[in-house]
Formats: C-alpha cells, structure tokens, sequence
C-alpha cells in the first residue's frame, strides 16, 4: 500500500475538520473489513485515513427509546448480535448478524461501516428494510434522518455525502406477534456471500388465518437490496394459505435484477429468489402462529 | 465484454451520421468523458472519470477513428485509455451502424466491445459489466438528445 | 484396528516439530526473509491472452525515485525454462500468451514505490486471436499460439501433427478392437472437469542475493531445493557450485511448490540493480498466473457383458494445458494412465492428448491429473451399472483387481487389497440400506494411489553431549514430514524422540536430493532416514562394545543403554565418546533410492452421502466413509491429517473450487469469490483403515497424502444420481448445474 496520514479525531466536529483538511482523498475507517481490502488491491488509495475508533463511547451504544432501537454506528457486529436489547426488539436483526461472514470479521466489523459500504450482498440490510429503518447522518450543518429505502442508491453507493457521517441506525421494535425470517441461500460454501438472501416479517390477523403486515426484503439479487412491494401487497388481507404464498412470492421474479456472477446465472437467481422468498414467507408465518396446510 | 444497443432517433440519417463522425462531440456523450482535444489525423487525446462507489478511476487515453464508411453507414472509434494510479485500464472499440427507417427517423445500433485490464480488471467482472452497460445506454441517450435537441 | 507394537516411537500420536513455531509467528516463510539492502520486485503482467508486444516505453518508470532497475524481455538472454520441456519465457519477448504473463518487471526500494512504477510502463500490443477451447485449438482454423514445438528443449516424441497439440501419448493393452467386438454392450461417456488452484495459504516467495564473491543465494518456496539448483543453473548459465538453495517453512504446497516461479526473473532483477531482491507473489497473481490443476476433457468408451464384466476400455483424454507446458511432465499428463480406473480389462487403450490454449498454464497439483480421470471413469462405472441394473458397489466388486493380476496399464500388482477396502467400506457405510430421508443417495468411488519413489540425502550428527540431529534438505510442507523421519530416527537409536532434533539445511548443506513430490518421503526419505540410523547405530555399537569390552555382536541396544557381558553403558557415556573420537561430532551420510515402486497399491475407497434440495438444486453431504488399504502407520496425527484434509480437497474440486475464465480472463481473481470449503463445509467423516504390513516405506509402511482428495468428485456425483436420478458429467457439481438437470427431468 502506498503511504498515507493517519488522524484519530475524537469528535464528530473534529470528523468534519478532516474532511475539511483531506477532501474526499480523506476516508473514514471503522473496523476497515471494506476498506482495507479495497486498499490492498490499490483501488482505493486514500491520502489519509480518518479513524472513528476514538468516537466508539458516543457512537458504540445500543438503547431502546421510544419504541425503536438506537444503535450507534459504531457498534460492532458481534455485540449487536449479543445485546439483550437487540434481541428483544429487533431479533430478527440479531439473528442477521450471526450469518455475517465469520466470527472474526463480526468481532471488528461496525454496523455504519457496513450501511456506508453500500454493498448489495450483505447480511443485515434486508432486515433494516423489512423493519423500515432509518439512517441518521450527520454532517457539520447538522443531521438528517434517511428512510432505509432511500439509502441505497447503486452498487457501493449511498445516500452519504461528502462531508457527511453515518452516526445511527434506527431499527423500530418488531412488530408485536409478527413471525420473522432470514434465510441465506449458501450453496457453495458456509463463508460465501448470499447468493439469495430474504428477510421476511408477518403479522396475521387475530385468528391467524389472514396476513394483517407482510415485509420481505431481499439481498444479492439487485444494485441495492431490494423490498419487494409487490408480494407484500399481493399477500396483505389475504387468506394465509400455501397458494397464497406461492403466488405472492412467483412476483419476486419480476423485482430482482440479479447479475450473473461466481455465484449463479441471473436466471438461476431470480428462480431461487422465488423459492426462498415463499420459504421465509413460511418460516415467518409459522413463527406468527399461522397454519399452512 | 460485448455489448449491443439499439435504438431509433426522429432525425435524417444523413444529420446523425455527422454527429457520429464528429469525434469530439460524439465522444463527449459517453458519461464520465471530460475532455477530448484532436491530435491529429483521426487520433484523439481523452480523459473520462467513473465511480463506482468509492472507486474512482481516472482514465486517459487516445481515441482513433478506426472506420468511416458512409457507403455502409459504419463509423467506429477505438479507445486506450490508462489509469496510471491504480493501474491497468480499459480499451473499447465503438462501432455504429445507422438504417434509414424513414426522412426523419433513423435506427442505430451501437455495439461495443471492451476489455477491463489489469488491477481495474480485478474489482468484480459482473459489476463492472453492469457498471459498463448502463454507461453505455445513457450514452445512447445522450447521443439521442444531442440529435433531437432535448 | 491400527497398533504400533512392537514399536517405541513409530506409531505414536508425536505432534510436528514446527508446530509452536508455526502458531506462535516464529517459523521463517521465504516471505519473512531479511537481508541487508532488500528490495522489492514487481511484476507487470500481461491485460491480455494473446497480443503481440510492439514496443515497452519503461523510461517513466526508470525516472521514478526509488526505482532501482526496469527488465524487460529485450534485457535478458532469451533461454526458456520449464520442469521438463521448456517452452517458457522468464519475461515475454515477441509475444504474450495468457492474461497474466510476466511482461516487465520492477526492483525498488518498497513494494508500492514498484507497484507505482509498473503503472508507469507503457506497452503497446497487438491484440491476436485466442483460443481457449483445446478442442478447438486442434483444429486447422485454430490460431497458433506456438511456433515449432520441435524447437523446444525435451519436447515430447514424436512431434504430434495437430495444431496446438505438443504431445499424444498412445498406450496398448491387448487388442481393442477384438475387446470390443466381444462386448456385449458398449457405453461411451465424455466428461469435463475445471481449472482449481492449489489455495495454499503461502503465495510463491522468492529472495535472490549475489554475494559479492558472485555467488547465488536463492530461497524460494520450493519443495525440491536440488532440483531447483540444478533449473537456475542451465536457465542462468551458472555453474551449480556457484548457486545455493534453501528452503525456508513452507505454507503448504499440493503440488503448486514444485517449480521456480518467478525467482529466475528476480535474480535478473537482483542483477540488474546490485541488490537483493524479494518478490512474493500476490494471491490474486497465484489465481491469474500459477500453476492451476490441468481441465480435461475426458471421453470414455467400454465395452461389457451383460453380467457386468469389462472386457474393453478407450479413453481418451484431452488436457487443456493452457499456455505453456512447463509446469506439466512433457509427455504423458500424470493420472493419464488412470483412466481405466483399477479394474481387470483384457483390452485397453489410453491416449492422452496436450494441448495449449491461451489460457493460465497448468500445472501440478495434488495427485495431478488423477481427481480428472477418476471422476470421469468411476462416473462412467456407475453409469454402466445402472444400465445393466447392477448395484455400484457389486459391479466393482466383480471387476476389481486382484493379486497379481495385471492393471490397465499391463503392470503386475502385488500386495493388492482393493476387495478387502470395498468390503470394509461396504460394512461400515451400510451400503445398501435405505437412506434417512427421500432425496437422499450415497454414491462410491475408488482410486488407487502409487507409492513414490527417488532419491534423498541424510545425515546423522551426534554431539558429544547425546544430541542426535538429523539433517534434511527436504522441506516439511506442512504434512508432519520431519516429524516422522524423527520418529524413524528415535526409533532405529531406541532412544527418546526428545533427544533427536531434526535441521533444514540448504543446498551446501547435502550433495543431493529428490526433495519433496509425488508420494515419495515417506518411502524416500523414511528409507534414507532409517538406513543413516542404522549406520549411526552400527558405530554407537562399536563404541560401546569398546567401552563395555566385548564384541560388537554382544551388545544389546536398550532404550538409552547398551549392554552386554554383564555390564551396561549410557547412551550419553556411548555418544560421548564416539563423538569425541570422530573429532567431536559423530557423523553419517546416507544417499539412498529405494528403488522401483511399480505394482505397489494403495487403495481408497470412499462413500459420499448427500441429499439434494429439489427446488434448488443445492447438494449437502451427510456423510463420507473413507476406507484406506494402509501399511504401518508411523504417526496417526498426520496419517488422519492427510486423509481429513484430502477429503476437504475432494469436496472443493467436487462443488466448488473453480477459476473461472471468460476468454482467459479470470472473474474471480480473489478469495473472496473463488471459494476453499471451510470447516462448516465438513461433513462428519469416517475413516476405515484397513491395514496390512505391506508397504515399502520403513516398517511396511505406504504413502497417503494424495488419497483421499481424488475419489471425492465421483462419490459425489454418484449419490447426486442416486439420491434424484441427475447426472452432472461436468464439474464441479454446483447447484444451479443440479437444478437444470432436475428441470431438464421433468
């Protein structure tokens, strides 16, 4: 790697007079499980490396308020997938986490690092958009708050900014009954990325024989993960039944743009999109108190 | 990598072919060019910038006209262009074929062939293709507003 | 099942000699080496798979500060090199031939300040045709991406008349046609099979340094020091005695550290700026421009009777060899031979056809050629035994070779336990009973590994102190090697493993030796190993019967004393003085070759289990039986070691270790995207050893390190088909390739 400062602020205004000192030659680093791979491979060669650890007491913590949970972009994968907090409101995001590479990558890796490295094979976004998450961001003007489906804008591309900071994720609580899954289509190998992955929520009706909420999010298969609309309106107010899961996952097919890479052809993709979309939705409905005859 | 578009614009065979042998001007359609300076002959010098995501590649290089053959309608122009701080680069041959549909509509079909050298090479073939393919549609759009005046 | 008695130390569960040093960061790796003035090669590499190179501008990089020498392929003499045929450039000159050919190459004071520089190169190519198909490499359209391979040193005889092609190998048992014509049936098969790197951890790392007296000190992460003195010496026209190899610890090896790589191109770096030069080998530059495991088209044809019984056998075998042969044998392609696979068949023809192609040059791995040809042959046995309605496993049982019979090649086999390993195998896989689950199929394979052979160098030393210290060239790749020659040693001295040392010299150090490769240390350098403990011993005895004043044949060697005539003395009395009359040190050298290895089997049988998701296609191993036909077994550790990571092999040739390549060019040239197995892939596996004393290595014992990864790729294709009744003749058997099948089902 060629050479390069190296500056540890450690506040987020001292994080802004960085920025303002290095331009966008300057890249933040939090655990660098992105980045430094980016840089060994000389595609990214920043002049400097703005270091967030220093910041991990302000942005580290996990709290519950006001129905959601705040987590701090600085936590780290493996103390997210621990937290009783977590695990009480949000476990679906738990559960996310523990598929996240291996363990010695989630004892370093951030969760901002992950929201702010925009790659579309990732574990835990589709369970932020299943759950409607939103982004905090800040900047030296202030911060702003950006729904999860509005984050992701293309491969490796955000909503942030230059200038700007990922500083929280807000996850609301899962909804209270719902049934949740998430399921990563491994074929090749346990350390692989997806080649599909679907997170799904389900809240049924009182009696359990409709769907009241239906939210699958989908990763792997898109620029972006990828909420797929069509099916969870096709499928709420609707009778649960297997038919009806069949058919509300057969319209993933039409959301998923998958590329043809290592792990599978487009075609391969989409169909498999299908198959594990109608298996979560399952999972979840089960886990919701549903029947499926 | 190959890549094919098609598309038809509302102007006369014979404007579009200008446009398309203008170097400079075609050149500039191509999202991410931002200079193209004649050398001479058909030899041109031009530097175009793409991201994806936090890369960034700064690309410089010639472009020649390889083929202008109005009696077949054909124009094609050849790129070299190196990223010197990552290293590597691309090279990419353009060609463009037009057919008369009508006074004022005119069918091209744009096919490009093109090779990601090197450690540019290396950041994942299937994103750099998609990357490549939506760069070359908005190109076909860009070219396509150029003619209309849109 | 296994018992080291009467044994001392063979046999025991010893942990590695290196093992601390390895955990604990201190073991030196070539990369680690350090020498005064070090710095840093780089290699430019070629964009393209077949270009002709018009002009290298390297002046800006020459002009970059800490940029200590720019070599091209105008700057060097154009000697080409390879293990046997050499056809390879150290740096292209007229042309290049795959995607990642050393073009230019960079010394400089850091590793990026040459990185930088080779950005700096400009090289203007003419882009050519390429052909990366070797079917259609042979064909008269086909572009040529050789000149006249008559013209390249120890090419193979005789010159085959097919473009592209540098080598067809024909070999004849009885008479095919007649076999045929007996045949009741005949089935011909064509199988494929990809490219896999090796994945060791270590990437290729070489050190060049001239002394100032000008001689060469080379490491190199090679496993046959010797043989790599002896490739520096005729490729760089330096006498032998003026060049010095050594090996440092290797981080793993199966097959990929056999060859020089680029240390030729870094002693010209060395050379051209005054300074010792390290060049390590990126893993994305292992992927691109290694040595990969050959591909193969493998299209077999055999005749049966209808009660099961081969009576005829073609195969023919067509080896993508990519752009140059040398990092492959010239003639045949090893595993080759093992397309008959190991049954008793009057009639058999075996032709092995080379081809280049325009794509990364193949070369050794693990068992070379062998996982190819035993996929493709042990696929087409059960392909056959599903025609004829017969079970896998009793249609090898009716074929398989017995005592002295001769094998597809016309070799009389001996000591050959092939039935006795199926039917342990079939015992303890249950073989035949109904499976857990529907979906479910267990599918069989068998390979039969030779025992290595060759030469090897040791030496003895024992101090005045009792220090007993072997002295190896041979490097531990990573399988317990020196580990075991210690146990031998301890062993034939009956004294403590504690009081043997082993030490790695370099190529000063011995006057020759075979190194490390193709099954041989436990035979090789086990038999030289022993026999220098018996020399060693023989003295000791003389001493001590000296000391104990009684005829050497009176002496008895207990664990640590000699005794006789009523007395006894120490081993450390015995070496005190033995080594104080030899001048300090006692000291003996064996040069040792066991001999011809021809007709000694060692047989693998495995069961793979899996159960296949219908929607998906995506195939789970439930369970693997690997039965071995083993001798003595000198340390249990390493023993399972290879079997277990073998297996681990199998699995990734089977399912999922390919390079992709779309016309040469590689798409997964990272980890991350190119996928080893991990432990979580691991099914639980089951070993059954089936042990016999006859092996030729020390104490009976045989080889095993490139068993258990070849039979694995067949096993699970066969209960693939068993468990849904698709056929993947393609590897690797990914899901989405099952998944086609099953829609092609229906």
């Amino acid at each position: 790697m060629p050479e390069m400062e190296y500056v540890e602020p450690s506040s987020l205004s001292e994080v802004f007079d960085a920025f303002d000192r290095y331009g966008e030659d300057g890249r933040l680093i939090a655990g660098g499980t992105g980045l430094i791979n980016l840089m060994k491979q000389r595609l990214v060669q920043p002049a400097a490396l703005i270091a967030l650890r220093k910041l991990s007491g302000s942005l580290g913590t996990i709290t519950s308020e006001n129905g959601s949970v705040r987590l701090g972009a600085l936590v780290i994968h493996r103390q997210l997938e621990a937290s009783p907090v977590v695990k009480q409101h949000i476990p679906l995001v738990a559960e996310a986490f523990g598929h996240v590479a291996t363990i010695r990558i989630r004892n370093i890796a951030t969760i901002g690092g992950g929201l702010a490295h925009g790659d579309p094979n990732l574990d835990p976004p589709s369970t932020y958009l299943a759950l409607d998450a939103m982004v905090r961001i800040a900047s030296r003007s202030g911060s702003r708050d950006v729904p999860i489906g509005e984050f992701y804008k293309d491969y490796y591309e955000t909503a942030v900014q230059p200038g700007e900071v990922v500083t929280d994720l807000i996850v609301p609580n899962q909804p209270a009954g719902a049934g949740t899954a998430y399921i990563k289509f491994l074929p090749r190998t346990a350390d692989d990325y997806a080649t599909v992955s679907v997170a799904a929520v389900v809240t049924l009706s009182a009696d359990k024989s409709r769907f009241q909420d239906v939210r699958i999010a989908l990763g792997s298969v898109g620029s972006t993960h990828i909420r797929a609309t069509a099916a969870e309106d096709l499928l709420k107010g609707r009778q649960v039944s297997p038919a009806s899961l069949k058919s509300a996952a057969a319209t993933v097919a039409e959301a998923v743009d998958p590329l043809t890479d290592v792990r599978g052809s487009g075609d391969y993709k989409r169909d498999m999109a299908v198959v594990w979309t109608r298996r979560a939705l399952e999972q979840a409905v089960v886990k919701a108190g549903g029947k499926l005859e | 990598m190959n890549f094919e578009q098609r598309l038809t614009v509302a102007a006369p065979r014979e404007a579009v072919w200008d446009l398309v042998t203008d170097i400079p001007q075609v050149a500039l359609c191509i999202p991410g060019v931002t200079k193209v300076e004649h050398i001479e002959g058909g030899r041109y010098r031009g530097t175009m910038t793409v991201s994806v995501g936090p890369i960034r590649l700064n690309l410089e290089g010639n472009i020649s006209v390889e083929v202008q053959d109005k009696a077949t309608w054909t124009a094609a122009m050849k790129a070299d262009a190196a990223e010197r701080r990552i290293g590597g680069g691309v090279d990419a041959t353009v060609s463009l074929t037009l057919t008369e549909k009508g006074p004022a509509e005119t069918e091209m079909l744009i096919t490009t062939v093109a090779n990601f050298l090197g450690r540019v090479g290396e950041f994942g073939q299937p994103v750099i293709r998609k990357k490549a393919d939506s760069t070359l549609q908005d190109f076909a759009k860009n070219l396509q507003k150029k003619l209309t005046g849109g | 099942m296994t018992t080291n008695a009467p044994y001392t130390s063979v046999g025991k569960p010893v942990g590695q000699i290196e093992g601390v040093a390895k955990v604990t960061g201190k073991a030196v790796y070539t990369g680690d080496v350090q020498l005064p003035r070090l710095i840093w090669g780089k290699l430019l590499r070629s964009p393209y798979a077949h270009a002709r190179i018009v002009r290298i501008d390297s002046s800006k990089a020459k002009a970059l500060p800490g940029v200590r020498a720019v070599i091209t392929g105008q700057d060097i003499p154009p000697t080409l090199y390879g293990r046997r045929m050499r056809d390879m450039p150290v740096l292209a000159r007229e042309k290049v031939r795959f995607i990642g050919e050393r073009v230019a190459a960079v010394a400089a004071d850091t590793a990026a300040i040459a990185e930088e520089a080779l950005n700096l190169i400009d090289v203007t190519y003419e882009q050519l045709p390429g052909v990366f198909d070797p079917i259609e490499a042979m064909k008269e359209t086909a572009p040529r991406i050789h000149g006249s391979v008559a013209e390249y040193f120890n090419h193979a005889e005789p010159v085959p008349d097919l473009p592209n092609t540098y080598a067809v190998m024909v070999r004849d048992k009885g008479n095919l046609d007649e076999g045929f014509r007996q045949a009741d049936r005949i089935f011909e098969n064509t199988f494929t099979t990809q490219s896999n790197h090796h994945g060791y951890m270590e990437p290729h790392a070489t050190v060049m340094n001239i002394d100032d007296a000008g001689r060469l000190h080379a490491w190199i992460s090679v496993k046959t020091p010797h043989t790599a003195r002896a490739q520096l010496s005729w490729l760089l026209g330096i006498p032998q005695e003026q060049i010095v190899v050594s090996a440092r610890h290797i981080g793993g090896d199966f097959g990929g550290k056999g060859s020089l790589m680029d240390a030729p191109v870094a002693y010209y770096l060395a050379k051209a700026s005054g300074r010792p030069v390290k060049i390590v080998m990126r893993y994305t530059e292992e992927l691109q421009a290694a040595n990969p495991r050959n591909p193969g088209i493998i299209t077999l044809r055999t005749g049966v009777m209808n009660d099961g019984r081969i009576v005829a056998h073609h195969a023919r075998c067509v080896w993508n060899t990519g752009a140059y042969q040398a990092f492959l044998p010239a003639g045949w392609v090893p595993g080759g031979t093992e397309a008959a696979g190991n049954y008793l068949i009057p009639h058999v023809r075996l032709e092995n056809i080379g081809v280049y192609t325009n794509n990364v040059p193949r070369g050794h791995v693990r068992a070379p050629g062998s996982p190819q040809v035993t996929f493709a042959i042990e696929s087409h046995i059960d392909m056959i035994a599903h025609e004829l309605g017969i079970d896998p496993w009793e249609m090898r049982m009716k074929n398989a070779i017995g005592e002295g019979e001769q094998s597809p090649t016309g070799e009389v086999m001996h000591d050959v336990f092939l039935k006795d390993t199926l039917q342990a195998l079939k015992d303890a896989s249950k073989w035949g009973s109904p499976t857990p689950r529907p979906n479910m199929g267990r599918g069989l394979g068998i390979y039969n590994r030779h025992v290595g052979s060759g030469s090897s160098t040791q030496v003895i030393t024992v101090d005045r102190n009792g220090n007993v210290t072997l002295i190896t060239v041979a490097p531990d790749t990573g399988t317990g090697a020196h580990t075991i020659l210690k146990q031998i040693v301890a062993e034939e001295l009956n004294v403590p493993l504690e009081r043997v040392g082993v030490t790695i010299v370099d190529t000063d150090g011995v006057k020759s030796d075979d190194g490390v490769g193709g099954s041989r240390v436990t035979n090789t350098h086990g038999n030289t190993a022993m026999l220098v403990a018996q020399a060693t011993r023989a003295s000791l005895v003389t001493t001590a019967a000296a000391l104990l004043g009684i005829p050497s044949e009176q002496v008895t060697v207990g664990v640590e004393r000699f005794s006789g005539g009523g007395k006894s003395v120490s081993f450390d009395d015995v070496a005190r003085r033995a080594a104080g009359d030899a001048g300090g040190t006692l000291r003996h050298e064996v040069t040792h070759d066991p001999g011809s290895t021809s007709g000694i089997a060692c047989f693998t049988v495995q069961m793979v289990e899996v159960e296949v998701d219908r929607e998906t296609g995506q195939v789970k191993i439930t369970r693997v039986v690997s039965a071995h036909d083993v001798g003595t077994i000198i340390n249990p550790i390493y023993h399972q070691g290879q079997i277990d990571g073998g297996l681990a092999w199998g699995i990734g040739f089977g399912m999922t270790e390919e390079l992709m390549l779309e016309e040469g060019r590689l798409l997964n040239p990272h980890l991350g995207d190119y996928k080893l197995p991990v432990t979580k892939d691991m099914p639980p596996l089951e070993t059954v050893l089936v042990q016999h004393k006859a092996g030729p290595a020390p104490y009976n014992a045989k080889g095993i390190g490139e068993s258990s990864n070849v039979p694995t790729a067949a096993a699970i294709a066969n209960a693939v088909f068993a468990a849904v009744g698709v056929r993947i003749n393609d590897l690797p058997v990914t899901s989405e390739k099952v998944y086609r099948a099953l829609q092609a089902q229906q």
